[in-house]
């Protein structure tokens, strides 16, 4: 998938997004459909031209986030104007649908999967695989404020868990509207299909002032661990004002890093790219777990 | 409250090294006074003899191979229970009958209907039974219930704990008669009891994953994650697995973290350890200095009998976590989450 333009659509994570393909193309090359959220008459987000209407981007790619249950008309509006796809899971209404939407768009249609390209998450996985022997647990925790729709957030959980684990043989989860109308925490933990076991946590509900990853992989010979905030002790209100910190925060990862090494691998390669399927089979498990209160077979 | 006199307390089973822990807190503490012990084994008293000989003021502490005898004993006002899980019941039952009051180590028993036994005992000999969840005395756990009881972070609304260790469990620990369970039985019931104090809710629902996969050749679980429901819609998940390294920097951890409706708090009851590192020789030496947890677990026992009160954590609230255990090995054998009462 080579990539002479793009076309940003949706607000989930945008500057990010933005700042990677800056470093990718040159600014004339780059283009946002009104972001969702934006002032009308708003002409330009970041020094990049705001579209209002769908333009002429025929040859280019497509970056395709904003509303979950719209992603997969949009995109196949994209398809249908000569542009290629790349798509932020999750998308569709169902396994089935998303996994026929990828297969009637062929080559032309890509999931983004910017976890696989975060250098923590990629270094874990490799360290884990380089010498802790057999994977006997994974823990990741992800509690972030909220920077896009819940669902994707469920989705980059379980895409970490398949990535710092293998494939999942089952999960069950619990989803709750804590400090919103809408979804904004999911517990789930499950088995691997090497019976390893798991535990996933995102959260959008803490307070702004305060986040958490962990990355845990336990194995028979060892362990690897990553906690963004090793600490004894740590408290945050909602007002905004520390109350108690005794830490040293580990710089963050930027997001936009993840996205341009995920997007100069689609760019530079067809091949060896991560295989989308088993997360979003993972996802509507989960989301099916939630629905049902049930553990389900993946 | 500071205590009027001193309790005389006898320790019954070294199974569980957490009895050296609670000998040491005696010896240091003004409200109680150590002054039997009963263990079959003698080699399981080295630690206490030795411990006694740094404390030459101490009165002289009467030894015995069967704990039948120290009951018997009428200077012994309550007793220190440190067996294999699986002699809790008969022996919290047996010091009942004698008039002691009792502090029972974790779990506090293997089934329900021990546990009631247990209660029902203590209760009708007009005794005390406390059940050994020293966390809950972690100063950095007692600023934190100041701080949720205070409403700094509003209602409790999402949990997250862990309650890790490495993987040097042996001798009847993994002995499924003895033990009745591995990690799950020895490990959720810190952190359940951790959730029940600060939220002041029951658990409602579980869902465990466990197996046996940190050392396979062992006959209990080793390795477990739970996500739960408490009453009120509070979810909530523990990790209690004996999964840490050989060599990890610490013996385990006990974790918490608490989502409130106007703000969170974390924090790790055994982050605190002085730690030498020796250049010349490679070595390293770390002393965990949350042991102050035992101390105060007992001080409370003991000034509780001497007012008159329960302790702070009694036999139901024990009862509360071998209910928890129970449901997660159900939930483990049916493969679906187990809902205990209504939420």
């Amino acid at each position: 998938m080579g990539m002479n333009s793009v076309l940003l659509i949706g607000a989930e994570n945008l500057a990010e997004r933005l700042e990677a393909y800056k470093r990718l193309l040159p600014a004339e090359s780059i283009a946002i459909l009104k972001p969702e959220g934006a002032e009308e008459g708003r002409n330009t987000f970041l020094g990049v031209p705001v579209a209002h209407e769908w333009p002429d981007a025929s040859g280019g790619i497509a970056d395709i986030a904003g509303d979950c249950a719209a992603r997969a008309v949009t995109a196949r509006r994209a398809l249908e104007s000569g542009c290629r796809a790349l798509i932020h899971p999750p998308f569709g209404d169902s396994y089935a649908n998303a996994e026929a939407i990828l297969a009637a768009a062929g080559g032309a249609m890509r999931v983004a999967l910017p976890v696989h390209y975060t250098h923590k998450y990629e270094s874990a996985a490799q360290s884990a695989r380089a010498g802790i022997g057999d994977t006997i647990t994974v823990r990741n925790i992800r509690v972030f404020p909220p920077a896009q729709a819940w669902q994707q957030s469920l989705f980059q959980l379980v895409e970490s868990l398949i990535l710092l684990g293998g494939p999942l043989q089952r999960i069950y989860a619990r989803a709750a509207a804590l400090k919103s109308s809408d979804t904004d925490t999911v517990f789930c933990n499950g088995r691997y299909v090497n019976s390893a076991i798991f535990y996933g946590e995102m959260s959008a509900a803490y307070p702004s002032n305060y986040s958490k990853e962990v990355i845990e992989i336990t194995g028979r010979e060892g362990m690897v661990e990553y906690d963004s905030n090793a600490r004894s002790f740590w408290m945050a209100s909602e007002s905004g004002i520390a109350l108690a910190e005794a830490y040293h925060r580990t710089p963050y990862e930027k997001m936009a890093d993840a996205y341009l090494r995920s997007w100069e691998a689609e760019a530079e390669s067809a091949l060896g790219l991560p295989d989308p399927l088993p997360a979003l089979r993972a996802y509507w498990a989960a989301m099916e777990s939630i629905e049902r209160n049930e553990v389900v077979a993946i | 409250m500071s205590a009027t006199r001193t309790m005389n307390i006898g320790a019954i089973s070294f199974d569980h090294g957490h009895q050296n822990g609670y000998v040491s807190a005696l010896l240091e503490l003004p409200s109680a006074q150590l002054v039997a012990a009963a263990d079959p084994i003698p080699a399981q008293l080295d630690r206490m003899h030795a411990m006694l000989a740094a404390h030459p003021e101490a009165p002289a502490v009467k030894v015995f191979s069967d704990y039948h005898e120290l009951l018997e004993l009428d200077e012994v006002e309550a007793v220190s229970i440190c067996s294999a899980n699986a002699d809790h019941a008969q022996m919290t039952i047996d010091a009942a009958h004698a008039g002691k009051h009792v502090l029972c180590e974790k779990p506090l028993s293997i089934t329900l209907e021990e546990a009631d036994a247990m209660i029902a005992a203590c209760r009708e000999a007009g005794v005390y039974l406390g059940t050994a969840y020293p966390c809950r005395f972690a100063p950095v756990a007692w600023q934190a219930k100041q701080r949720v009881d205070n409403g700094e972070i509003g209602d409790i609304l999402a949990m997250h704990g862990t309650n890790h260790l490495r993987p040097f469990t042996e001798g009847w620990f993994i002995d499924p008669q003895r033990s009745g369970g591995g990690t799950i039985r020895d490990h959720i019931v810190h952190v359940t009891d951790l959730m029940r104090w600060f939220t002041g809710k029951e658990v409602v629902e579980v869902y465990a994953e466990g197996d046996t996969l940190k050392r396979p050749h062992i006959a209990v679980d080793d390795v477990a994650i739970l996500v739960e429901e408490f009453e009120g819609g509070i979810i909530a998940s523990t990790d209690p697995s004996w999964n840490r390294p050989e060599n990890w920097s610490k013996w385990g951890n006990v974790y918490l973290r608490l989502l409130g409706s106007r703000g969170m708090i974390e924090f790790e009851i055994t982050g605190q350890a002085l730690v030498r590192t020796e250049s010349k020789s490679g070595a390293i030496s770390s002393i965990d200095t949350s042991e102050s947890m035992n101390y105060y677990l007992l001080k409370d026992f003991c000034e509780a009998i001497i007012a008159g009160r329960s302790p702070l954590v009694t036999g139901e609230d024990g009862r509360a976590g071998v209910e928890a255990i129970l449901a997660a090995y159900q939930s483990i054998e049916v493969g679906r989450p187990i809902r205990l009462r209504d939420g």
